[in-house]
């Protein structure tokens, strides 16, 4: 990922100047001539927790949180801009600036493609793009767009992929009642961890939309090396598939969201996940509440051996890598609120519970069990 | 397709009266104004156009798609943040909607029944 580490400021003072600005403006976008478009999106974020957890974030796939210490470090800022050369030829830019694991801001180039109009609904775009899988992933950053406080789906939920370079197609059918979305990508992506080298991705998504109700599935296959923190290859033949399904139903005021997806990799952790949400529309309040189930496998394997030093490695042979599950179990109950078109608040309270068996042999079962209380503004413009 | 005129209250989807479309249904509506299509049915370009916090955008926008307000900015955001579409463009005023619904064929808007002149061909109205 294109990343830029700028001096260590806090982002906070940036992200409420900007807040100020947005709230005496919240129209969308700025428009010029309808060629050049500007958009925006913030989250002021503050997390306590009781434990030290860690936690899906807006900026990053995860992050830690230390035990009874509060923080912002899950704010972010992002723009957008759009320039149409013609009417079917238009080039799309956007990226973010949040902290880091080092409390400094760092900027993220997420999406720059250009896009052409093929006609009949039909539009081919190349460069970066935000994986679209679960919506949690590809809108990862843009708070505003979902009703809970942060992405109920952690990065393992798409394979711990992100983003990826190269082409896709995306196709727009309607028929008299109802729309389908379809969206076909080929590529590059581009892996949370250092050890994994991506070779490939294909991707297939499909969304169905009709009154009050969404369906989407997708799938997901890639091609990948692997290897040690200190770069000996464990594998050049890597092979994922993961396959996702999610929906959102709304009757009357009630919203259900729901999920699911479920991965088989080699070497990597197969890991599956399911969520789901039941919200009530109140005007501008939206009350729900939530919960999250997570398991991820992490197969035997035998790494490669370093050469060890003459005399053999001080301290003994290093620990071998984690085998077994590990289960992650989070309950959430939250609110938003819309205080004004395009400006949100929201109040969440959950339960995570890990439980760690990868290290059974090691150091015995890890569990923890800790709440995180959020309090989270967000917006666009 | 010929349709009953319109009471004076209801809202109407309107286009240039040169324009050849004669009528859509509420899901052609809707695709348009949702940036679901770019599109009429006959494959012509189609432009969306509205006023800026008009009075009647809440009720034509639930008569179509059934979301709230606040519904439809986390949609708008959805599609904004993905690059898979934007909003209608937004006008100041009235005059500014005539101009570029007479001007341009593709333009498409909606307005009051009373409000429809000579100029503007009624494509739909909600039942």
């Amino acid at each position: 990922m294109l990343n830029k580490q700028l001096k260590p400021i806090s982002i906070i003072p940036a992200t409420l100047f900007v807040c100020m600005l947005m709230y005496v403006n919240v129209s969308f976008a700025i428009d010029w001539d309808d060629k050049l478009s500007l958009n925006g999106y913030y989250s002021i974020d503050y997390t306590h927790v009781d434990d030290d957890l860690e936690l899906s974030g807006n900026s990053t796939l995860r992050r830690n949180h230390q035990k009874n210490k509060g923080n912002f470090d899950n704010s972010i800022l992002g723009g957008q801009l759009k320039f149409n050369f013609t009417d079917n030829f238009s080039v799309f830019v956007q990226g973010s600036a949040n902290l880091d694991r080092n409390k400094s801001v760092k900027t993220d180039l997420d999406w720059a493609y250009l896009s052409y109009d093929l006609g009949n609904d039909l539009k081919a775009r190349i460069g970066k793009f935000q994986m679209p899988l679960l919506s949690g992933i590809e809108l990862r950053k843009i708070g505003y767009a979902r009703l809970w406080a942060r992405p109920l789906i952690p990065g393992n939920g798409a394979s711990g992929y992100s983003d990826y370079k190269g082409i896709d197609i995306i196709k727009n059918v309607s028929t008299s009642t109802a729309n389908w979305d379809f969206q076909l990508a080929a590529g590059k992506g581009n892996h949370g961890l250092n050890e994994v080298d991506n070779k490939n991705i294909k991707l297939i998504s499909a969304r169905y939309q009709r009154d009050n109700y969404w369906i989407r599935a997708a799938l997901l296959e890639t091609q990948y090396t692997l290897s040690t923190p200190s770069r000996l290859v464990i594998t050049d033949s890597g092979e994922s598939l993961l396959a996702s399904i999610e929906s959102e139903i709304n009757i009357n005021q009630f919203q259900l969201n729901l999920g699911i997806s479920s991965s088989d990799a080699k070497v990597v952790p197969d890991d599956a996940m399911a969520y789901l949400s039941l919200a009530y529309r109140f005007n501008n309040f939206t009350p729900y509440v939530y919960g999250v189930k997570l398991k991820q496998h992490f197969p035997f394997f035998v790494p490669p051996l370093p050469n060890n030093p003459p005399g053999g490695r001080p301290g003994g042979e290093p620990p071998g890598p984690p085998v077994g599950n590990k289960y992650t179990d989070s309950i959430g109950v939250g609110i938003r609120w819309d205080i004004k078109p395009k400006l949100s608040l929201k109040f969440q309270l959950e339960n995570i519970k890990e439980k760690d068996k990868t290290r059974i042999q090691q150091n015995g079962i890890v569990s923890k069990d800790g709440n995180a209380l959020t309090i989270i503004l967000e917006g666009v413009f | 397709m010929i349709q009953s005129p319109p009471s004076y209250s209801q809202v109407v989807v309107v286009v240039s009266k040169d324009s050849v479309v004669e009528s859509l249904n509420n899901q052609q509506v809707a695709n348009i104004f949702l940036a679901k299509s770019n599109r009429f049915p006959n494959g012509n370009k189609a432009t969306p156009i509205e006023i800026k916090n008009n009075a009647i955008r809440a009720k034509f926008y639930h008569s179509i798609t059934g979301k709230s307000e606040n519904q439809l900015n986390a949609y708008w955001t959805t599609l904004v943040f993905t690059g898979k579409g934007k909003p209608p463009k937004n006008l100041p005023n009235y005059d500014n909607l005539m101009m570029q619904l007479l001007n341009k064929p593709d333009a498409i808007s909606y307005m009051l029944a009373n409000q429809v002149t000579n100029n503007l061909k009624v494509v739909y109205k909600f039942p």
